[in-house]
């Protein structure tokens, strides 16, 4: 019984499938007259909405719709479809990766090969993208559409041109570095706050007036070498006199020298002689922006970001601080580090044409491109005419991080520029808690920066 | 005529044996298709790909043995990873098993509010990772966090730094995994129903005392449960990615104390290009975790003992 129930439903299943896949063959021209009636009907509804089929362009942003900077780029976008009827642009927001910059869903959409044609990226990992050849090589569209070299900041072109000499993301905005103090604890410390020194040494000497402890609890700090921006790799090195990388010898970076090692044993010795641990405990104790230890008055002086200004407003408009170039030792310089984003065009995107149509706008020189931005977001363009906008100098505070900008060092352009960020951070925390030597740190990471490097030559 | 029926309705049942496996096999299809195309062939090519360099932009090149000889040889990232997951586990399993054990004994008592007592310890297993991490950022801060508040006013001496200290950042992601058993206690909590009163009733005419009841009763009576949580708690443990990663915002700071093996394999994976060197991680991963299992699997005959035979 239970035989013949299973060879009746197995028939039946055949004969199911057997006419899914007949219906399925079957040409349409044998549809139904009703159907193709209707199906014309919806053509011709369509046509009257798109009279031709518009070009598509997709775009993937990593800010938030709900944030400023996200806002900011849709009325940019907009504008675009405004004035672009003939296309059908689309923009989808992609988070970065937490602890990264870049977007696990470019890598895998690219590697798919079914990458956007447009995205925003972090320009300091265009060289990595570009030497994994998942970038577009924008070269011939950027001389065909007038986009030059001269027009840009020499660090914004240096890092989009990194890998092979060619263009591969068009700059958008940037950022640089200086050394903001407390006013008030650099006066109470005994020193002239309107009269900051420019050596190194007289800031090791103030911070060491500033700290303050109670109840073994670090509840002042004078000076964190690598608090905030001073966390970021590179900008130590390049104040005490190091050069990481030259456009001349392009596969080389060398992280190891003896300026990198006397850097390196300077912070050393701040996390030595101020006790690591109760640096450590005073840094977490913060949490939100607005409860930062420099808007409460319990830090001396840190390095930071241009953006900070737009904080200060905002969150602390009391505190009288000021800024000042990054104070340098015997043989050293004034340094600071631009970053910033750029827009790129992934390999294998569909409309190449289009993506960078889009991406010339977006971060070009027109009313709501690259300095429409930067101004209602507190950036700074990298197109070198547009940061002549009075807006960016205006406060004299700002004034100082744009005189500063003549000078920006750029993270090196190199295809290992991920690897070294994430292994000089690492290799400074080693330092600073007495892991491992500054030499034996930095000589690691030479090592397998050149060994990572191998990949690439 | 016995001798002729037999075999055909051997024949008959074998061909609805055959009927049911057929239909079981197009209703498992989907599963069946879904775990080859998107488990067992990433696992499989996840072999091959050990043995190449492969950036997933670019097309894999094959390097043979050169990723595990690099992971052996000459990467400090690598054996730190290994050394803080073999740490946490370590310390993590025992700990883990012991409290939780030791909770379900409390929570089995008869007393009043006993469901209400077994709720408060499940809830912490409720709540997300990430969630989980960031709190617990904030109760293990070595300066304003709860727990050195109290040990201030309780002792007058100030607490360890915490996840700001790498000689505490370990034992800190420890303490609050511990916080998190409640799925384990629940576990236990069952199989001590099924501890047969009667051998409690012997034990108590033989005038043992509680732990003796214990140390000879309840827990050989549990063993296979202790073995089933001793397995996947250290299976759990060796993978431990999440609450690291969150607490230590993906570096392993402070002085890559909390880089455990799955962070540094992801970071390869993801962040520095390196898939087939990552999937050389994860096979020496798996190495690592079938031979622990296969280590506890022998040893289980010695001290698991099942009350079915």
């Amino acid at each position: 019984m239970s035989d013949l129930l299973t060879r009746r439903s197995f028939l039946k299943f055949s004969a199911i499938a057997a006419g899914a896949v007949l219906a399925a063959c079957a040409p349409s021209t044998e549809a139904p007259a009703e159907e193709a009636e209707e199906k014309v009907e919806v053509a011709e509804k369509e046509a009257v909405v798109a009279p031709k089929d518009k070009e598509k362009i997709l775009y993937w942003d990593n800010s938030s719709p709900e944030g400023l900077d996200g806002q900011v780029k849709e009325a940019m976008i907009q504008n675009y479809r405004d004035n672009n009827p003939d296309k059908e642009l689309e923009s989808v927001y992609k988070p970065t990766t937490a602890g990264t910059q870049m977007s696990e869903a470019l890598l895998t959409a690219i590697a798919g090969g079914q990458p956007p044609d447009a995205a925003y990226f972090d320009r300091f990992i265009v060289a990595a993208w570009a030497a994994e050849g998942s970038l577009t090589d924008l070269t011939d569209l950027c001389a065909s559409n007038g986009i030059k070299e001269e027009d840009y900041y020499d660090f914004a072109w240096t890092e989009v041109t990194g890998w092979q000499n060619k263009v591969w993301a068009l700059p958008f905005d940037t950022d640089d570095r200086a050394i903001y103090f407390d006013k008030a604890i650099v006066s109470e410390a005994g020193f002239d706050p309107e009269n900051m020194p420019e050596d190194l040494e007289t800031i090791d000497e103030m911070a060491a007036k500033m700290f303050k402890t109670e109840d073994g609890r670090m509840v002042r700090a004078g000076f964190i070498p690598w608090y905030g921006q001073g966390g970021c790799p590179y900008v130590w090195e390049w104040t005490f006199g190091h050069k990481f990388w030259d456009k001349s010898d392009p596969n080389n970076v060398v992280v190891n020298s003896d300026i990198c090692i006397a850097s390196m044993e300077w912070r050393r010795e701040y996390a030595e002689k101020y006790d690591i641990q109760a640096y450590e405990s005073f840094s977490s104790a913060f949490g939100a922006e607005a409860l930062s230890p420099y808007y409460l008055g319990q830090l001396g002086m840190w390095l930071d970001g241009d953006w900070r200004i737009a904080g200060f407003k905002k969150y602390a408009p009391d505190v009288d601080y000021g800024i000042i170039p990054t104070p340098f030792p015997a043989g050293g310089r004034v340094a600071t580090m631009a970053g910033g984003w750029s827009v790129v065009v992934p390999n294998g995107a569909k409309n190449v044409a289009g993506g960078f149509d889009f991406i010339s706008t977006f971060a070009g020189p027109g009313e709501f491109g690259m300095n429409y931005y930067c101004r209602e977001t507190s950036h700074i363009p990298t197109l070198k005419a547009q940061a002549q906008d009075p807006v960016y100098t205006e406060d004299p505070k700002h004034a100082v991080f744009m005189e500063l900008l003549e000078i920006a060092d750029t993270r090196p352009p190199v295809p290992i520029g991920q690897f070294l960020w994430t292994a000089l951070g690492e290799a400074r925390d080693l330092v600073i808690h007495g892991t491992k030597s500054a030499k034996e740190a930095l000589d690691d990471v030479q090592a397998n920066a050149m060994k990572e490097m191998q990949r690439y030559l | 005529m016995a001798v002729t029926s037999a075999p055909k309705k051997r024949v008959r049942m074998k061909k609805l044996e055959r009927d049911d496996f057929m239909w079981g096999v197009i209703f498992a299809s989907p599963w069946i298709l879904g775990f080859l195309l998107l488990t067992g062939w990433p696992i499989v090519s996840s072999i091959y790909y050990s043995f190449t360099q492969y950036s997933v932009l670019s097309a894999p090149q094959w390097i043979g043995l050169g990723n595990f000889r690099e992971m052996f040889t000459a990467d400090d990232v690598f054996r730190r990873a290994l050394g803080n997951s073999a740490y946490f586990a370590v310390f993590f399993v025992p700990l883990s098993i012991v409290s939780s054990i030791a909770i379900a004994l409390l929570l089995n008592q008869k007393i009043r509010g006993q469901t209400i007592y077994r709720t408060i310890y499940f809830l912490p297993v409720l709540v997300p990772d990430v969630a989980l991490s960031i709190l617990w950022l904030w109760m293990l801060n070595p300066q304003v966090g709860l727990v050195n508040t109290i040990i201030w006013e309780l002792f007058h001496v100030q607490g360890p730094g915490w996840v700001a200290d790498p000689n505490w950042s370990k034992p800190a992601v420890i303490l609050m995994s511990l916080w998190t058993i409640g799925r384990s206690i629940v576990i236990y909590l069952a199989s001590l129903q099924d501890v047969p009163q009667d051998l409690y009733d012997a034990g108590a005419v033989d005038g043992t005392n509680w732990w003796q009841r214990i140390r000879h009763v309840t827990l050989p009576m549990i063993s296979s449960v202790i073995f089933f949580n001793l397995i996947t708690t250290m299976i759990g443990a060796l993978q431990m990615f999440t609450v690291p990663y969150i607490m230590s915002q993906g570096d392993g700071r402070p002085a890559q104390s909390l880089m455990f093996y799955a962070m540094a394999l992801y970071r390869n994976a993801f962040v520095y290009f390196k898939m087939g060197y990552a999937c050389a991680m994860a096979w020496i991963l798996f190495i690592i975790v079938m031979a622990a299992t296969l280590l506890t699997l022998r040893s289980s005959n010695r001290w698991v003992y099942y009350a079915g035979g």
